[in-house]
Order: structure tokens, then sequence, then C-alpha cells
């Protein structure tokens, strides 16, 4: 039973496809697990699907047609490409397909004590995109930045105050949110956390001015 | 051929209000009575590999696509490159086509929208598949669902109809400018908030015409 989903809002900007790769990923690998987003992020395709239809024509250019009809069999490169799928007890599909493996083909480095990271490459650099394999009751780092934070909980549980994040569960937090959460007690805990990191230094030799860019607080 | 339509006996009751609202005129050229069935067409696509249902389905579509480009800020030339691309991806894709989950307007409407990611922003719009689904439910293909996403497509156009200005602005500027709610209320220069809950009031207004399907 999924408890906390994304706004509303968020799956608004991921149907009209306003919202940008790594938080589209948290979103696509939590309707994974749940029926109602996946059913609201339907109706809003349904809603796409009627604003196309009334958007008015523009014409298309002269030829445009047979141009097409000369290409339509012109091998499709993006299938030559695609990964075979794998099925992972973990990751849900979205998320396997993106990273290209499954949990064992991930390299992890210890980022702590207790916390170890998995760094994902993706296309958009203000965004720092991982995943994180936490031991039971371990407080996860600390979140305080200028910029949201979501958390998919993959394995295991997160608590934050009286909420308990479960597998699916999505955890939103931004910076007037100061929360301390922990890992539940009961297993490793894996999640999916983007982090919207400001990024203050954008220039090659201001970027070596700060090392914690995309990490913790840059303020 | 595809546009000799065979009608399932149980749906023929529908017949007149709702496979009716899914066919649209197949072009001026066309005779009055000539009406294209997008679903037909798809399914032509990916059982015959008719080249003519692709044409149809071009004519019609293409210059919407090109027409949701340009609203969205693409230059002519982008729009056109977007139109055709995706055109291609149909021919390519069209054995996916499951009109039990999605009208044919609604699946093309994801495809349009991620080519232009592809092709704008260079990002990737990573998506769920049915094979993805961890709890899964029962999501029966049969006709009767086939009819509620073709009438819910109507219904939701007479809802979107209905919405405040306001509401209607803020949709529109999701769907057409490539604008998370953060960057309307910017735009707009409104609270956050007050885009969130113009936001809230459309989607419950467009939610409660769907249920009405959805039961």
């Amino acid at each position: 039973m999924i408890c906390y989903h994304p706004e509303h809002e968020m799956l608004l900007d991921y149907a009209s496809g306003s919202l940008e790769e790594e938080p589209s990923l948290v979103v696509a690998s939590h309707l994974a697990f749940c029926d109602l987003c996946r059913d609201e992020v339907r109706s809003l395709e349904a809603l796409g699907g009627t604003l196309l239809e009334e958007a008015g024509d523009a014409e298309m250019e002269s030829g445009a047609l047979d141009a097409v009809l000369d290409r339509l069999e012109a091998p499709d490169l993006a299938d030559e490409d695609a990964a075979p799928q794998i099925a992972d007890p973990v990751l849900p599909g979205p998320l396997v397909r993106y990273v290209g493996t499954g949990l064992d083909g991930l390299t992890w480095k210890r980022v702590g004590p207790r916390v170890e990271e998995a760094r994902l490459a993706t296309t958009n650099a203000k965004f720092k995109t991982s995943l994180l394999r936490i031991r039971p009751g371990t407080a996860i780092p600390s979140h305080t930045h200028g910029g949201r934070e979501y958390t998919l909980v993959l394995k295991g549980g997160i608590l934050d105050d009286d909420r308990h994040f479960r597998r699916g569960d999505l955890m939103l937090a931004d910076s007037d949110h100061e929360h301390r959460p922990v890992a539940a007690e009961d297993e490793e805990c894996i999640c999916l956390a983007v982090l919207d990191a400001p990024v203050r230094f954008t220039g090659f030799f201001t970027r070596l001015l700060n090392p914690f860019l995309g990490g913790a607080s840059p303020r | 051929m595809f546009l000799n339509l065979t009608v399932p006996d149980q749906a023929e009751k529908w017949l007149g209000f709702t496979f009716g609202k899914n066919m649209v005129p197949a072009g001026s050229t066309s005779q009055s009575d000539d009406t294209l069935d997008l679903d037909r067409c798809i399914e032509a696509i990916a059982d015959e590999k008719s080249r003519e249902a692709f044409a149809r389905l071009f004519d019609y579509m293409a210059p919407r696509i090109k027409g949701y480009c340009l609203k969205r800020g693409a230059n002519p030339s982008e729009a056109e490159e977007t139109a055709q691309e995706t055109m291609i991806q149909v021919w390519r894709r069209a054995g996916q086509f499951d009109p039990a989950r999605a009208s044919a307007t609604t699946w093309i409407f994801t495809i349009a929208r991620n080519k232009r990611i592809d092709l704008f922003r260079k990002e990737q719009h990573p998506e769920v598949t049915a094979d993805d689904l961890i709890q899964t439910m029962s999501d029966p293909v049969d006709a009767e669902s086939r009819l509620e996403h073709a009438e819910m497509g109507e219904t939701l156009a007479d809802k979107i109809r209905d919405l405040s200005p306001d509401q209607a602005e803020v949709i529109h500027k999701a769907f057409f400018e490539d604008k998370t709610h953060q960057a309307i209320s910017e735009e707009l220069n409104v609270p956050l908030g007050t885009v969130k809950s113009r936001i809230r009031l459309a989607l419950a207004k467009l939610r409660s015409s769907m249920s009405e399907y959805e039961g």
C-alpha cells in the first residue's frame, strides 16, 4: 500500500513533458508501484491527447509525407541500442532501463560509516542523482540544502518524525523543512535520491572552488 | 480495407455517440460521409503495414503535432522535424498501441512529447510500461474500456472549455509551454501556492468528468 505520492503538480509536469529528466525518473519509478498515480498520469496524458487534437493545424512542408514514407523502412537505431530488459528484485523497471543494470551492476562508494552511494550519470548537472544504501537504524546524511530533494524508497523503510516511508513511497523535502530521516531498524534501506541542488558556480575554474557542489549545502 | 468497420455486436448500440466521436473527417478532399477512425489506422499499420492508412493518419495528425510544437515555442523547422519523427515512431511502434489503455490521440501525444524532449532538450522521458507494474492490477482489455477512453476524450474536451480562464491558463502553460508549475508562477508573477491551487482546482474539475467513466 503506497502512502506517500508525488504532488499532483509534479504528475502534471511529468505527463505534459515539462518535468526534467531526473525528477521524471523518480516519478516513473514511483509509477511502477502505484496504481493511483498511474491512473492519474494516464488521465493527464488523455488530457494531453485532447489538447493535441485541439492544438490547431500547422501546415506541413510540401513533400513531408513523401519524405516520411521514404524513411519508414529504415532501421530503428534506438531499437538496436536498447538494452535487454533485466528483472531486478529491488529496482523498478524504469530505473533498470535508465541505469542499464540491476542492483548488482552498480558501483558503490562509501560515503559514511554505514552509508554507501552509487552515483547515476544523468543529463542535467544541476541534479545530483544517486542510489543510497543505508544500514538499518542509520541516520540518512544531512539534507539541508537550497533546493528540493526527492527520495523514493526501494527497499526497507525511512522514518521521519511520525511518518514511515516504505517501498514505493516518495519522501519530498525542501530547504524550508529541517528533517532528520532515519533508516528503519528491520533491514537495510535502499533509495533513489534526486537532489535539485542550486548551482552556484558553473565555470570550470570557479567549480574548483566549490568542491561540495552537488553535495551537501553550498550555502 | 481498414475503413470498413466491423463493430462488435454488443457495441452496436454505442455506435451513434461513441465510435462516432472517435472518428474524424478524413480531410477536405474526402466525401462528407467518409470518416477516419484513428484506432483502425494504427491497427492497419501494425497488422498490414498499410502505407495508405499511414498516409491518412499523417494527414490528420502531423499538422496537429506541428501546431502543438509551435505552441510550445519550437521554431517551424523544429516543429516540422518533431512531427515527421513522431509519425515515423508511430509507424514503428504501431504494434504496441493498445486501445484499451489509451486513445489514439493520447498515445500519439505521448510519442510527440517524448520526441520533442529527445530532440530539443536532449533528455529522456523515463516511462513505466505494463511489464513494470510491481503490484499488478487487473486491467481487462475489453470493448468497454475501449469505449470508455474514446468517450473520455470527448468529455474532457468539454470540461476544458468549462475551466475558468485562470485554470485553463495554467493547464495550457503546462502542456504547451515548456514550463513547470514553478516557472509558471514566476512568469505570471503569482505565488507558487496560487498556481498550485489553480492546478488542483482544474484537475479536480477534469477528474470529476473522468471518474464518471472510470467508476
